[in-house]
């Protein structure tokens, strides 16, 4: 068999020029999807890690009630004894820190006009150690500290409720049970996330005062963030069973399960990407298909010969396929190096994109390299050709022995 | 060919005439059943209301209401729990004041006070101030004969959009209304149960606000406690106050 | 088993067009083990169709071509690709080497299709090549080899896995004379010293000369069958029509 692999390995090389333009066709059909695959890695890498550090955290642990049921009132299906949890988790491997939020919403008022707001309250120096602090315009973040109540809101309700930082409003709100509670609150800072419809809400205390105005000691949520995003499923999977035990039961959701803006774009990206995969297929399958067939058609009284000399037709159909597979496999290393190594140049290269929308910085073009990408792009190639060959191979061992050998 | 013309006139006359003595009746009447809910120009009530989701009763709650002419009304919440809270309602505005804020919430009267009871069913009860009244037919409620008027809200403070409302014919005593909001939704519908008799006037005594929407729900204003008062301004001030 | 190969009343017609074309006609042979002829006749008369049967490439129309006792007619694809693997050796006028592989190479492959194992395989591929005197161009490809030593390759590749006979359909024909006369009779000295069966096509009467039976085609029959007498006698009255 060595000696069948030869003579197809042999073959591939017998018309350079026409192997060395497959190649190019083919190799360049990978070095492109590795290169293409290779940006959206890498843009899903950064939506990934900027939703995680723009407030998501990487794994998030609720009140199981919470997706259960719709609370009547804020923190009814809110977390219990949230201290407690928060040191277990705090003890596990690769936690960075570990932080209490509470959402919750109400009325707010400057005393002419009132407004209503979609809150939370969080513990600044947590949040801050934990990279979460957002983008203070105007002013500065809270202090968990102060004096009296700390708040930050966003640009559009300072606008609605002419504030600056400094100045006091009141908010309003039903507390667990029912009642109506009010606070009184000290701007400290104004908030752009960039969303108009996030700005005209968005309200943030602290911890403490929150309690206060809601009448509760429970949290809506406990945020974990880990030192890196790889290590997401190892460290539920060792927390998940050490919060079995208490009365309530807690759930406990990885940053991929809420990320649903990330989720959409990678399936949309995803998808665009198998469409490109569909178009490479049909590029190689059309330029290869035809120059097999030549090559076929060339080798026509060979063939006939080796029919004579009573060589199977099924090995004849095995050597046309094994030749396009070489051919496959040869243009796959080809692709891959040259997907590797544009992909190296574009990253040292330094081009810059414009800035995706939302954002204020360019997107710096870079590539990452996969190397399930490289093993799926080069299948893909290779399983392309040898399809490709097998019309040809088909219609070569079909062949009529006596026309075969009577062929010019 | 005269004659009928100047027949058609006069019929088209009177009927405008009648009308117009109806729609002239309609406002006074609404005025004259507004002297039974609310008695005197400035006053101070006591209202109890309690409410009930099916037959289970919930919490009672206690309110002190302070009237002062047409539009300005000051309500102090009495329950313990809710000690220290008033709402005051000048003009158009409504506010609540909560303890332990430096300012007020501006709020409307439509939002619910507890229970059915809106902001406005307990500050807000001079109809002829807040609406326009049309005669619309007289229909028999139960025992009595009943004036039946279509009010429509015609200032920013009214607390409903129109409200339907039967009078009883004999002394214009309110004895049931139907409150639509501003889509046409019909939210609720009220009861006046009961009345006293005391000091010669006549008063609502009880008031039951039922919910249209969600049918099993509703909510017993006890009214006692009247007194005829003069009331300061001061009390009506927009500004932080202590305890008056 | 008398004879090795047997055709017997054996035509082959071709549909062209609307008529049909007569490339053989009932014509009618035998073969022992070990003999040494040629098919003579004009272009046209048939020769090759003739050795396409006996090797098994073609059935007949009609007729039928016994090897060893075999019905090759009743062959099917498969077998018959059996049949000429084991049985079969073949020599093209166009020589039809192929030009990836090396002279020893090629004359390696009847063996690979026997899969045999390679010690054996390398012993008788060095014995195929010196008995046709090309020991030292084992390595060249055909690309680098005259046309005279390309058909001894060829010649070394239709003996190296001894089959029963060895085909070649106008072997010469893209020789000069010197080295098709060589040619000839390194077949014919093969043919004496392994005992192998050699039928072979040609037009060329310098070739002819050298072979002791000849059969001549013309239109398709067989009118004449140079053979001892014995056999000679018998021919008259075939070819007696």
């Amino acid at each position: 068999m060595r000696k069948f692999l030869l003579l197809a390995f042999r073959n591939v090389f017998r018309n350079k020029r026409r192997t060395l333009m497959t190649l190019l066709v083919v190799a360049g059909g990978v070095a492109g999807l590795l290169l293409v695959g290779g940006f959206f890695s890498f843009m899903f890498w950064g939506l990934r890690e900027s939703t995680i550090r723009n407030g998501l955290g990487h794994l998030q642990i609720f009140n199981a009630e919470h997706f259960r049921r719709d609370e009547a009132h804020v923190l009814e299906n809110g977390l219990n004894n949230y201290q407690q949890i928060t040191s277990i988790a705090q003890r596990a491997a690769h936690v960075r820190g570990v932080t209490a939020r509470i959402e919750f919403y109400g009325m707010i008022s400057n005393g002419q006009k009132s407004s209503i707001f979609m809150g939370s309250a969080v513990d600044p120096a947590k949040e801050k150690g934990m990279g979460f602090e957002p983008r203070v315009s105007a002013g500065r973040y809270l202090d968990g500290n102060a004096q009296g109540n700390e708040a930050l809101i966003g640009a559009g309700l300072a606008r609605s409720m002419s504030v600056k930082p400094g100045d006091g409003l009141t908010l309003l709100a039903v507390t667990a049970d029912g009642a109506l509670n009010g606070i009184d609150i000290d701007v400290t800072g104004i908030v752009t996330t960039g969303f108009k419809e996030m700005d005209d809400r968005l309200l943030t205390i602290t911890l403490p005062a929150a309690q206060r105005l809601l009448q509760s000691e429970r949290v809506t949520n406990l945020v974990v963030g880990l030192d890196r995003t790889e290590n997401t499923d190892a460290v539920y999977a060792a927390i998940l069973p050490q919060l079995g035990g208490s009365r309530q039961e807690v759930a406990i959701r990885k940053w991929i399960d809420l990320a649903s803006y990330y989720k959409q774009v990678r399936t949309l990206f995803s998808g665009i990407f198998v469409f490109l995969g569909v178009i490479v297929f049909f590029m190689v399958v059309m330029s290869s298909a035809n120059t097999l067939m030549m090559a076929m058609f060339e080798r026509t009284r060979e063939i006939g010969t080796m029919l004579a000399m009573g060589t199977p037709r099924s090995w004849l159909v095995g050597l046309f396929v094994t030749e396009a597979a070489i051919t496959g496999v040869l243009a796959a290393i080809c692709g891959v190096a040259a997907g590797v190594g544009l992909g190296a140049l574009l990253n040292r290269s330094g081009i810059v994109l414009p800035p995706p929308p939302g954002a204020t910085g360019g997107l710096s073009l870079r590539v990452i390299h996969e190397p399930g990408l490289m093993i799926g792009a080069a299948a893909l190639v290779l399983i392309t050709l040898a399809i490709a060959s097998l019309m040809p191979a088909v219609r070569a061992s079909r062949l009529r022995i006596v026309e075969a050998l009577g062929h010019v | 060919m005269c004659k009928n013309v100047l027949w058609l006139l006069a019929g088209g006359a009177l009927s405008g005439f009648a009308a117009t003595l109806a729609n002239v009746d309609a406002q006074a009447l609404l005025r004259q059943s507004d002297i039974l809910r609310n008695g005197s120009a400035s006053y101070v009530v006591h209202i109890k209301i309690t409410n009930f989701e099916g037959a289970r009763q919930d919490e009672e709650h206690l309110y002190a209401v302070s009237q002062k002419g047409l539009d300005k009304t000051h309500v102090e919440f009495l329950s313990p729990r809710e000690k220290g809270r008033y709402l005051l309602m000048l003009g158009d505005d409504m506010w609540i004041y909560l303890p332990d804020t430096s300012r007020p919430v501006r709020i409307t009267p439509l939002e619910r006070l507890t229970g059915e009871a809106s902001n406005g069913d307990v500050a807000r009860t001079n109809y002829a101030y807040d609406y326009d009244a049309v005669y619309l037919r007289s229909e028999k409620v139960g025992e009595a004969e009943c004036h039946v008027l279509e009010l429509t809200a015609k200032r920013k403070g009214s607390t409903y959009h129109k409200i339907e409302y039967w009078l009883r014919v004999e002394d214009a005593r309110p004895v049931k209304a139907e409150f639509y909001l501003t889509s046409g939704k019909h939210t609720k519908s009220a009861t006046f149960d009961a009345y006293l008799e005391e000091g010669g006037r006549t008063r609502l005594a009880r008031l039951t606000i039922y919910d249209q929407i969600r049918k099993n729900s509703h909510s017993v204003l006890e009214y006692s406690g009247f007194e005829a008062r003069e009331l300061p301004d001061k009390l009506f001030h927009q500004g932080r106050l202590d305890r008056f | 088993m008398e004879h090795l190969v047997r055709i017997e009343m054996v035509s082959k017609r071709y549909a062209l067009d609307h008529s049909f074309v007569t490339a053989l006609d009932e014509a009618s042979l035998r073969i022992q083990s070990g003999e040494f002829l040629a098919i003579a006749g004009p272009s046209g008369s048939g020769k090759s169709t003739l050795l396409n049967l006996i090797g098994c490439l073609d059935r007949p129309s009609s007729g039928r071509i016994l090897i060893d006792d075999i019905d090759t007619g009743t062959l099917r694809p498969v077998a018959a690709a059996a049949l000429r693997r084991d049985k079969i050796g073949f020599v093209f006028q166009t020589f039809n080497l192929i030009p990836v592989f090396t002279a020893e190479e090629n004359v390696e492959y009847p063996l690979l299709l026997h899969r045999m194992p390679e010690s054996e395989r390398r012993r008788r591929v060095a014995e195929a090549l010196a008995s046709v005197g090309l020991s030292d161009r084992a390595r060249h490809r055909p690309d680098l080899l005259s046309g005279g030593e390309r058909q001894r390759v060829a010649v070394a590749r239709a003996i190296v896995h001894r089959p029963a006979l060895v085909l070649a359909d106008e072997p010469t024909a893209n020789l000069d004379t010197k080295t098709a006369r060589q040619l000839i009779d390194l077949m014919r000295e093969l043919n004496r010293r392994l005992g192998l069966t050699f039928v072979f096509s040609t037009h060329d009467q310098r070739l002819l000369d050298r072979t002791d039976r000849i059969v001549r085609l013309c239109d398709g029959k067989v009118i004449e069958d140079t053979d001892d007498q014995e056999v000679r006698d018998a021919q008259v009255s075939v070819v007696g029509i």
